[in-house]
Protein backbone atom coordinates (compact mmCIF):
# COMPACT_ATOMS: atom_id res chain seq x y z
CA UNK A 1 0.00 0.00 0.00
CA UNK A 2 2.92 2.55 0.65
CA UNK A 3 3.61 2.17 -2.92
CA UNK A 4 0.60 3.03 -4.22
CA UNK A 5 0.82 6.99 -4.21
CA UNK A 6 4.24 6.46 -5.63
CA UNK A 7 2.54 4.54 -8.69
CA UNK A 8 0.11 6.71 -9.43
CA UNK A 9 2.21 9.85 -9.61
CA UNK A 10 5.10 8.23 -11.10
CA UNK A 11 2.78 7.29 -13.94
CA UNK A 12 1.37 10.89 -14.26
CA UNK A 13 4.86 12.10 -14.51
CA UNK A 14 5.72 8.97 -17.13
CA UNK A 15 2.55 9.94 -19.18
CA UNK A 16 3.69 13.19 -20.95
CA UNK A 17 7.58 12.06 -20.88
CA UNK A 18 6.37 8.94 -22.95
CA UNK A 19 4.86 10.60 -25.45
CA UNK A 20 8.08 13.05 -25.62
CA UNK A 21 10.22 9.98 -26.32
CA UNK A 22 7.76 8.10 -28.74
CA UNK A 23 7.97 11.30 -31.16
CA UNK A 24 11.29 11.44 -30.80
CA UNK A 25 12.09 7.92 -31.56
CA UNK A 26 9.87 7.85 -34.39
CA UNK A 27 12.25 10.38 -36.75
CA UNK A 28 13.08 7.08 -38.40
CA UNK A 29 10.32 4.61 -39.19
CA UNK A 30 9.93 1.72 -36.33
CA UNK A 31 6.98 -0.64 -35.89
CA UNK A 32 5.42 -1.74 -32.81
CA UNK A 33 8.12 -4.29 -31.48
CA UNK A 34 11.02 -1.89 -33.23
CA UNK A 35 10.09 0.73 -31.04
CA UNK A 36 9.61 -0.64 -28.04
CA UNK A 37 13.23 -2.65 -28.23
CA UNK A 38 14.43 1.22 -29.42
CA UNK A 39 12.95 2.50 -26.20
CA UNK A 40 14.02 -0.06 -23.72
CA UNK A 41 17.77 0.41 -25.48
CA UNK A 42 17.49 3.91 -24.93
CA UNK A 43 16.49 3.26 -20.95
CA UNK A 44 12.55 3.82 -21.61
CA UNK A 45 10.96 1.06 -19.90
CA UNK A 46 7.27 0.84 -21.38
CA UNK A 47 5.11 -1.78 -21.68
CA UNK A 48 3.52 -3.22 -25.15
CA UNK A 49 -0.45 -2.66 -23.74
CA UNK A 50 0.65 1.38 -23.25
CA UNK A 51 3.16 1.57 -26.18
CA UNK A 52 0.68 0.24 -29.23
CA UNK A 53 -2.49 2.29 -28.25
CA UNK A 54 -0.04 5.01 -27.51
CA UNK A 55 1.43 4.96 -31.23
CA UNK A 56 -2.26 4.56 -32.59
CA UNK A 57 -3.66 7.85 -31.11
CA UNK A 58 -0.52 10.24 -31.82
CA UNK A 59 -1.12 8.88 -35.60
CA UNK A 60 -4.76 9.65 -35.06
CA UNK A 61 -4.23 13.11 -34.12
CA UNK A 62 -2.03 13.21 -37.40
CA UNK A 63 1.06 13.50 -35.56
CA UNK A 64 2.37 10.08 -37.22
CA UNK A 65 2.39 8.74 -40.80
CA UNK A 66 1.56 4.90 -40.63
CA UNK A 67 2.04 2.44 -43.77
CA UNK A 68 1.73 -1.08 -43.84
CA UNK A 69 4.91 -3.04 -45.16
CA UNK A 70 6.19 -6.30 -45.84
CA UNK A 71 9.17 -7.27 -43.96
CA UNK A 72 10.70 -11.03 -43.07
CA UNK A 73 7.58 -12.70 -44.42
CA UNK A 74 5.38 -10.58 -42.38
CA UNK A 75 2.89 -7.52 -42.69
CA UNK A 76 4.17 -4.59 -40.20
CA UNK A 77 2.51 -1.68 -39.71
CA UNK A 78 5.35 1.35 -39.87
CA UNK A 79 5.32 4.55 -37.82
CA UNK A 80 6.97 7.99 -38.39
CA UNK A 81 6.58 11.18 -37.63
CA UNK A 82 4.30 14.12 -39.55
CA UNK A 83 5.24 17.12 -40.48
CA UNK A 84 2.94 18.42 -37.83
CA UNK A 85 4.57 15.41 -35.28
CA UNK A 86 7.85 17.19 -36.58
CA UNK A 87 6.55 20.65 -35.45
CA UNK A 88 5.32 19.64 -32.57
CA UNK A 89 8.16 17.56 -31.34
CA UNK A 90 10.50 20.76 -31.95
CA UNK A 91 7.77 22.78 -29.46
CA UNK A 92 7.25 19.78 -26.96
CA UNK A 93 11.47 19.82 -26.64
CA UNK A 94 12.18 23.75 -25.80
CA UNK A 95 9.28 23.06 -22.94
CA UNK A 96 11.25 19.93 -21.71
CA UNK A 97 14.93 21.74 -22.03
CA UNK A 98 12.82 24.87 -20.00
CA UNK A 99 11.12 22.68 -17.71
CA UNK A 100 14.15 20.50 -17.08
CA UNK A 101 16.73 23.29 -16.55
CA UNK A 102 14.21 25.12 -14.11
CA UNK A 103 13.25 21.96 -11.97
CA UNK A 104 17.02 20.14 -11.78
CA UNK A 105 18.22 22.96 -9.49
CA UNK A 106 15.02 22.29 -7.14
CA UNK A 107 15.28 19.06 -6.93
CA UNK A 108 19.54 19.21 -6.31
CA UNK A 109 18.16 21.98 -3.58
CA UNK A 110 16.00 19.47 -1.98
CA UNK A 111 18.28 17.01 -1.78
CA UNK A 112 21.34 18.90 -0.41
CA UNK A 113 19.00 19.79 2.21
CA UNK A 114 18.02 16.68 2.96
CA UNK B 1 -1.11 -19.81 -32.63
CA UNK B 2 -5.25 -20.89 -31.52
CA UNK B 3 -4.38 -19.15 -28.21
CA UNK B 4 -2.89 -16.34 -29.82
CA UNK B 5 -6.37 -15.82 -32.10
CA UNK B 6 -8.57 -16.45 -29.34
CA UNK B 7 -6.89 -13.56 -27.50
CA UNK B 8 -7.53 -10.97 -30.65
CA UNK B 9 -10.79 -12.00 -30.92
CA UNK B 10 -11.61 -11.41 -27.55
CA UNK B 11 -9.77 -7.68 -27.84
CA UNK B 12 -11.71 -7.47 -31.15
CA UNK B 13 -15.13 -8.55 -29.68
CA UNK B 14 -14.60 -5.16 -26.86
CA UNK B 15 -13.76 -2.83 -29.54
CA UNK B 16 -15.97 -0.45 -31.97
CA UNK B 17 -17.42 -2.04 -35.39
CA UNK B 18 -15.41 0.57 -37.28
CA UNK B 19 -11.92 -0.26 -35.51
CA UNK B 20 -12.23 -4.41 -35.08
CA UNK B 21 -10.43 -5.07 -38.45
CA UNK B 22 -7.10 -2.53 -38.24
CA UNK B 23 -6.91 -3.25 -34.59
CA UNK B 24 -6.93 -6.91 -34.35
CA UNK B 25 -4.71 -6.98 -37.28
CA UNK B 26 -1.89 -4.60 -35.68
CA UNK B 27 -2.60 -6.42 -32.92
CA UNK B 28 -1.29 -9.44 -34.24
CA UNK B 29 1.84 -8.39 -36.26
CA UNK B 30 3.12 -6.81 -32.74
CA UNK B 31 2.32 -10.32 -30.94
CA UNK B 32 3.69 -12.33 -33.50
CA UNK B 33 7.08 -10.10 -33.53
CA UNK B 34 7.05 -10.93 -29.87
CA UNK B 35 6.60 -14.44 -30.55
CA UNK B 36 9.54 -14.38 -32.98
CA UNK B 37 11.58 -12.49 -30.42
CA UNK B 38 10.92 -14.81 -27.60
CA UNK B 39 11.58 -17.87 -30.34
CA UNK B 40 14.90 -16.86 -31.00
CA UNK B 41 15.78 -16.14 -27.20
CA UNK B 42 14.83 -19.79 -26.30
CA UNK B 43 16.72 -21.81 -29.21
CA UNK B 44 19.65 -19.15 -27.78
CA UNK B 45 18.84 -21.42 -24.40
CA UNK B 46 18.54 -24.66 -26.85
CA UNK B 47 14.62 -24.60 -25.87
CA UNK B 48 11.80 -24.29 -27.88
CA UNK B 49 8.66 -21.93 -27.67
CA UNK B 50 5.71 -23.96 -25.95
CA UNK B 51 2.12 -23.10 -24.97
CA UNK B 52 3.11 -22.29 -21.14
CA UNK B 53 5.47 -19.71 -22.70
CA UNK B 54 2.42 -17.85 -24.86
CA UNK B 55 0.30 -17.94 -22.24
CA UNK B 56 2.76 -16.05 -20.52
CA UNK B 57 3.31 -13.37 -23.43
CA UNK B 58 -0.40 -12.84 -23.62
CA UNK B 59 -0.78 -12.35 -19.81
CA UNK B 60 1.55 -9.29 -19.95
CA UNK B 61 -0.16 -7.82 -22.37
CA UNK B 62 -3.24 -7.67 -20.43
CA UNK B 63 -6.36 -9.24 -20.22
CA UNK B 64 -8.67 -8.09 -23.43
CA UNK B 65 -11.03 -5.90 -21.82
CA UNK B 66 -7.88 -4.07 -20.66
CA UNK B 67 -6.27 -4.13 -23.91
CA UNK B 68 -8.86 -2.86 -25.55
CA UNK B 69 -9.78 -0.24 -23.46
CA UNK B 70 -6.25 1.21 -23.63
CA UNK B 71 -7.04 1.16 -27.62
CA UNK B 72 -10.43 2.51 -27.83
CA UNK B 73 -10.85 4.58 -24.39
CA UNK B 74 -14.50 4.93 -23.28
CA UNK B 75 -15.99 8.60 -23.92
CA UNK B 76 -17.85 9.73 -21.20
CA UNK B 77 -22.18 9.89 -22.04
CA UNK B 78 -21.96 13.37 -20.37
CA UNK B 79 -18.66 15.33 -20.85
CA UNK B 80 -17.46 17.14 -17.80
CA UNK B 81 -17.83 20.60 -19.63
CA UNK B 82 -21.85 20.56 -19.47
CA UNK B 83 -22.30 18.13 -16.30
CA UNK B 84 -22.77 21.44 -13.79
CA UNK B 85 -25.54 23.02 -16.56
CA UNK B 86 -26.94 19.11 -17.14
CA UNK B 87 -27.49 19.05 -13.01
CA UNK B 88 -28.91 22.10 -12.74
CA UNK B 89 -31.09 21.41 -16.00
CA UNK B 90 -32.11 18.21 -14.51
CA UNK B 91 -32.96 19.59 -11.09
CA UNK B 92 -35.37 22.48 -12.91
CA UNK B 93 -36.83 20.20 -14.82
CA UNK B 94 -38.20 17.70 -12.06
CA UNK B 95 -39.10 20.46 -10.06
CA UNK B 96 -41.46 21.87 -12.69
CA UNK B 97 -42.22 17.83 -12.96
CA UNK B 98 -43.22 17.38 -9.22
CA UNK B 99 -45.14 20.73 -9.32
CA UNK B 100 -47.20 19.81 -12.11
CA UNK B 101 -47.74 16.42 -10.85
CA UNK B 102 -48.95 18.03 -7.82
CA UNK B 103 -51.41 20.10 -9.05
CA UNK B 104 -52.45 17.50 -10.93
CA UNK B 105 -53.12 15.55 -8.06
CA UNK B 106 -54.47 17.44 -5.60
CA UNK B 107 -57.65 18.25 -7.85
CA UNK B 108 -58.10 15.34 -8.16
CA UNK B 109 -58.38 14.37 -4.31
CA UNK B 110 -59.99 17.34 -4.18
CA UNK B 111 -62.85 16.37 -6.34
CA UNK B 112 -62.74 13.09 -4.35
CA UNK B 113 -63.11 14.73 -0.90
CA UNK B 114 -60.87 12.71 0.50
CA UNK B 115 -59.18 13.11 3.94
CA UNK B 116 -56.58 10.63 3.14
CA UNK B 117 -52.99 12.28 2.99
CA UNK B 118 -51.25 9.45 2.87
CA UNK B 119 -52.93 8.48 -0.58
CA UNK B 120 -52.42 12.24 -1.91
CA UNK B 121 -48.37 11.89 -1.57
CA UNK B 122 -48.62 8.43 -2.73
CA UNK B 123 -50.97 9.82 -5.85
CA UNK B 124 -47.84 12.34 -6.19
CA UNK B 125 -44.92 10.24 -6.44
CA UNK B 126 -46.77 8.23 -8.91
CA UNK B 127 -47.91 10.54 -11.41
CA UNK B 128 -44.03 12.46 -10.85
CA UNK B 129 -41.84 8.86 -11.18
CA UNK B 130 -44.07 8.37 -14.55
CA UNK B 131 -43.12 11.87 -15.48
CA UNK B 132 -39.79 12.24 -14.37
CA UNK B 133 -38.53 9.23 -15.89
CA UNK B 134 -39.50 10.56 -19.65
CA UNK B 135 -37.52 14.12 -18.69
CA UNK B 136 -35.08 12.21 -17.87
CA UNK B 137 -34.16 10.84 -20.35
CA UNK B 138 -34.88 13.27 -22.48
CA UNK B 139 -32.41 15.73 -21.20
CA UNK B 140 -29.86 13.77 -20.41
CA UNK B 141 -29.84 12.32 -24.53
CA UNK B 142 -30.01 15.68 -25.36
CA UNK B 143 -27.14 16.36 -22.94
CA UNK B 144 -25.08 13.20 -24.66
CA UNK B 145 -25.74 14.27 -27.99
CA UNK B 146 -24.24 17.63 -27.35
CA UNK B 147 -21.24 16.26 -25.53
CA UNK B 148 -20.87 14.00 -28.88
CA UNK B 149 -20.99 16.71 -30.79
CA UNK B 150 -18.96 19.41 -28.69
CA UNK B 151 -15.73 17.23 -27.53
CA UNK B 152 -13.45 19.88 -27.33
CA UNK B 153 -13.41 22.97 -24.12
CA UNK B 154 -15.34 25.68 -25.69
CA UNK B 155 -15.55 27.25 -22.68
CA UNK B 156 -12.18 29.05 -22.34
CA UNK B 157 -13.12 32.56 -23.95
CA UNK B 158 -15.88 32.26 -21.16
CA UNK B 159 -13.35 31.70 -18.39
CA UNK B 160 -12.42 35.69 -18.68
CA UNK B 161 -15.17 37.45 -18.57
CA UNK B 162 -16.41 36.92 -14.93
CA UNK B 163 -15.61 39.55 -12.54
CA UNK B 164 -14.79 38.66 -8.70
CA UNK B 165 -16.91 41.69 -7.78
CA UNK B 166 -20.15 39.98 -8.81
CA UNK B 167 -19.15 37.09 -5.96
CA UNK B 168 -20.88 37.30 -2.58
CA UNK B 169 -18.69 38.24 0.62
CA UNK B 170 -16.82 35.58 2.16
CA UNK B 171 -18.61 35.63 5.37
CA UNK B 172 -22.44 35.91 4.25
CA UNK B 173 -22.34 32.05 3.98
CA UNK B 174 -26.23 32.40 3.41
CA UNK B 175 -25.54 33.92 0.20
CA UNK B 176 -25.75 31.10 -1.77
CA UNK B 177 -29.37 29.59 -1.93
CA UNK B 178 -30.49 25.72 -1.57
CA UNK B 179 -32.16 24.13 -4.39
CA UNK B 180 -33.63 22.28 -1.74
CA UNK B 181 -35.06 25.45 -0.05
CA UNK B 182 -36.61 27.10 -3.11
CA UNK B 183 -37.56 23.62 -4.34
CA UNK B 184 -39.82 23.45 -0.50
CA UNK B 185 -41.05 26.85 -0.87
CA UNK B 186 -42.37 26.41 -4.75
CA UNK B 187 -44.04 23.62 -3.45
CA UNK B 188 -45.87 24.92 -0.87
CA UNK B 189 -46.88 28.26 -2.95
CA UNK B 190 -48.48 25.62 -5.89
CA UNK B 191 -50.25 23.27 -3.07
CA UNK B 192 -51.90 26.24 -1.70
CA UNK B 193 -52.80 27.94 -5.13
CA UNK B 194 -54.63 24.34 -5.45
CA UNK B 195 -56.35 24.45 -2.30
CA UNK B 196 -57.48 27.90 -2.63
CA UNK B 197 -58.50 27.97 -6.41
CA UNK B 198 -59.08 24.14 -7.96
CA UNK B 199 -62.70 24.55 -6.31
CA UNK B 200 -63.66 27.43 -7.67
CA UNK B 201 -62.64 26.50 -11.70
CA UNK B 202 -64.90 24.69 -14.07
CA UNK B 203 -62.88 21.02 -13.30
CA UNK B 204 -63.67 21.65 -9.70
CA UNK B 205 -66.59 22.18 -7.43
CA UNK B 206 -66.99 24.81 -4.66
CA UNK B 207 -68.77 22.60 -1.95
CA UNK B 208 -65.43 20.47 -2.30
CA UNK B 209 -63.34 23.48 -0.60
CA UNK B 210 -61.82 23.00 2.91
CA UNK B 211 -62.37 26.57 3.18
CA UNK B 212 -64.99 28.73 4.76
CA UNK B 213 -66.63 31.43 2.33
CA UNK B 214 -65.20 33.96 4.74
CA UNK B 215 -61.62 32.32 4.77
CA UNK B 216 -61.87 31.84 1.21
CA UNK B 217 -62.32 35.52 0.25
CA UNK B 218 -59.35 36.54 2.00
CA UNK B 219 -57.22 33.88 0.64
CA UNK B 220 -58.24 34.67 -2.79
CA UNK B 221 -57.08 38.57 -2.14
CA UNK B 222 -54.26 37.05 -0.58
CA UNK B 223 -53.20 34.70 -3.92
CA UNK B 224 -51.54 37.68 -4.91
CA UNK B 225 -48.74 37.23 -2.60
CA UNK B 226 -48.53 33.50 -3.22
CA UNK B 227 -48.38 34.18 -6.83
CA UNK B 228 -45.16 36.71 -5.92
CA UNK B 229 -43.81 33.62 -3.73
CA UNK B 230 -43.92 31.48 -6.77
CA UNK B 231 -42.08 34.07 -8.97
CA UNK B 232 -39.60 34.15 -5.65
CA UNK B 233 -38.92 30.86 -5.83
CA UNK B 234 -38.56 30.45 -9.45
CA UNK B 235 -36.12 33.28 -9.47
CA UNK B 236 -34.37 31.36 -6.80
CA UNK B 237 -34.14 28.41 -8.96
CA UNK B 238 -32.29 30.32 -12.05
CA UNK B 239 -30.17 32.48 -9.84
CA UNK B 240 -29.26 30.56 -6.62
CA UNK B 241 -27.62 33.74 -5.04
CA UNK B 242 -29.54 36.43 -2.88
CA UNK B 243 -29.30 39.79 -3.71
CA UNK B 244 -31.18 42.83 -2.44
CA UNK B 245 -34.01 42.76 -5.19
CA UNK B 246 -34.38 39.28 -3.79
CA UNK B 247 -34.50 39.87 -0.25
CA UNK B 248 -36.56 42.76 -0.51
CA UNK B 249 -39.64 40.55 -2.42
CA UNK B 250 -38.95 38.05 -0.28
CA UNK B 251 -39.56 40.02 3.14
CA UNK B 252 -42.95 41.27 1.47
CA UNK B 253 -43.67 37.75 0.92
CA UNK B 254 -43.11 36.61 4.08
CA UNK B 255 -44.85 39.57 6.13
CA UNK B 256 -48.07 38.98 4.11
CA UNK B 257 -48.01 35.12 4.73
CA UNK B 258 -47.32 35.72 8.86
CA UNK B 259 -50.00 38.64 8.87
CA UNK B 260 -52.61 36.57 6.78
CA UNK B 261 -51.84 33.45 8.76
CA UNK B 262 -51.98 35.03 12.09
CA UNK B 263 -55.34 37.16 11.33
CA UNK B 264 -56.75 33.70 9.93
CA UNK B 265 -55.79 31.82 13.44
CA UNK B 266 -57.27 34.58 15.60
CA UNK B 267 -60.07 36.12 13.55
CA UNK B 268 -62.18 34.29 11.21
CA UNK B 269 -62.69 30.56 11.00
CA UNK B 270 -60.82 29.26 8.75
CA UNK B 271 -61.95 25.27 7.88
CA UNK B 272 -65.16 24.20 6.33
CA UNK B 273 -66.09 21.67 9.40
CA UNK B 274 -68.57 19.95 7.35
CA UNK B 275 -65.78 18.76 4.37
CA UNK B 276 -64.18 16.84 6.97
CA UNK B 277 -64.98 13.11 8.44
CA UNK B 278 -63.15 13.22 11.38
CA UNK B 279 -66.61 13.80 13.45
CA UNK B 280 -65.77 9.96 15.42
CA UNK B 281 -62.25 11.09 16.54
CA UNK B 282 -62.84 14.91 17.61
CA UNK B 283 -65.74 17.56 17.97
CA UNK B 284 -65.91 20.62 15.56
CA UNK B 285 -64.59 23.27 18.01
CA UNK B 286 -61.73 21.21 19.23
CA UNK B 287 -61.11 20.65 15.70
CA UNK B 288 -61.29 24.41 14.61
CA UNK B 289 -59.58 25.04 17.97
CA UNK B 290 -55.98 23.02 17.36
CA UNK B 291 -56.21 24.12 14.34
CA UNK B 292 -55.79 27.83 14.80
CA UNK B 293 -53.18 27.04 17.52
CA UNK B 294 -51.12 24.87 14.72
CA UNK B 295 -51.72 28.42 12.02
CA UNK B 296 -50.41 30.59 14.54
CA UNK B 297 -47.17 28.06 14.83
CA UNK B 298 -46.98 28.15 10.88
CA UNK B 299 -46.97 32.13 11.30
CA UNK B 300 -44.06 32.44 13.02
CA UNK B 301 -42.12 30.96 9.97
CA UNK B 302 -42.80 33.23 7.36
CA UNK B 303 -42.29 35.87 10.42
CA UNK B 304 -39.12 34.54 11.23
CA UNK B 305 -37.80 34.97 7.80
CA UNK B 306 -38.76 38.11 6.57
CA UNK B 307 -36.77 39.37 10.32
CA UNK B 308 -33.93 37.20 9.00
CA UNK B 309 -34.03 38.82 5.08
CA UNK B 310 -34.30 42.17 6.74
CA UNK B 311 -31.46 41.88 8.71
CA UNK B 312 -29.75 40.19 5.55
CA UNK B 313 -30.64 43.30 3.55
CA UNK B 314 -28.82 45.07 6.23
CA UNK B 315 -25.37 43.29 6.15
CA UNK B 316 -25.65 43.35 2.10
CA UNK B 317 -25.85 47.35 2.15
CA UNK B 318 -23.15 47.87 5.14
CA UNK B 319 -20.62 44.92 2.68
CA UNK B 320 -21.34 47.53 -0.81
CA UNK B 321 -20.97 50.55 1.22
Amino acid sequence: MATDPFDKLRLELRRGVLVLAVLASLRKPHYGYSLRKQLQQAGVDIDEGTLYPLIRRLADQGLLHSEWQQGDGRERRYYQLSELGSELLEKLSAEWATLNSAIAPLLQTTVQED
Amino acid sequence: MELINRYIAAVQRELPDNKREDIGRELHANIMDQVDALSEQKAEQGAELNEADLIELLKELGHPRHVALQFSPPKAFISGQHKALYLHTLSVALIIMFMLALIQTTGRWLDAQSTNFIALVFAVGGRFFDQALLVFTAITLIFAAISAQQPANKSGANQKKWNPRTLPAAEQKWSTISLQDSFTDLGSYVFLLVLIWYPMSPFGSLENSLFTEQALNILKVFSLFIVLGVGLSVWQLFTRLWSKPMLTLSVVVNVAFCAVFAWLALFVPVLESSSFAWSAFIDSESFQKSFRITLLIIALFPGYEAMRDSLRIRQLRSSTG
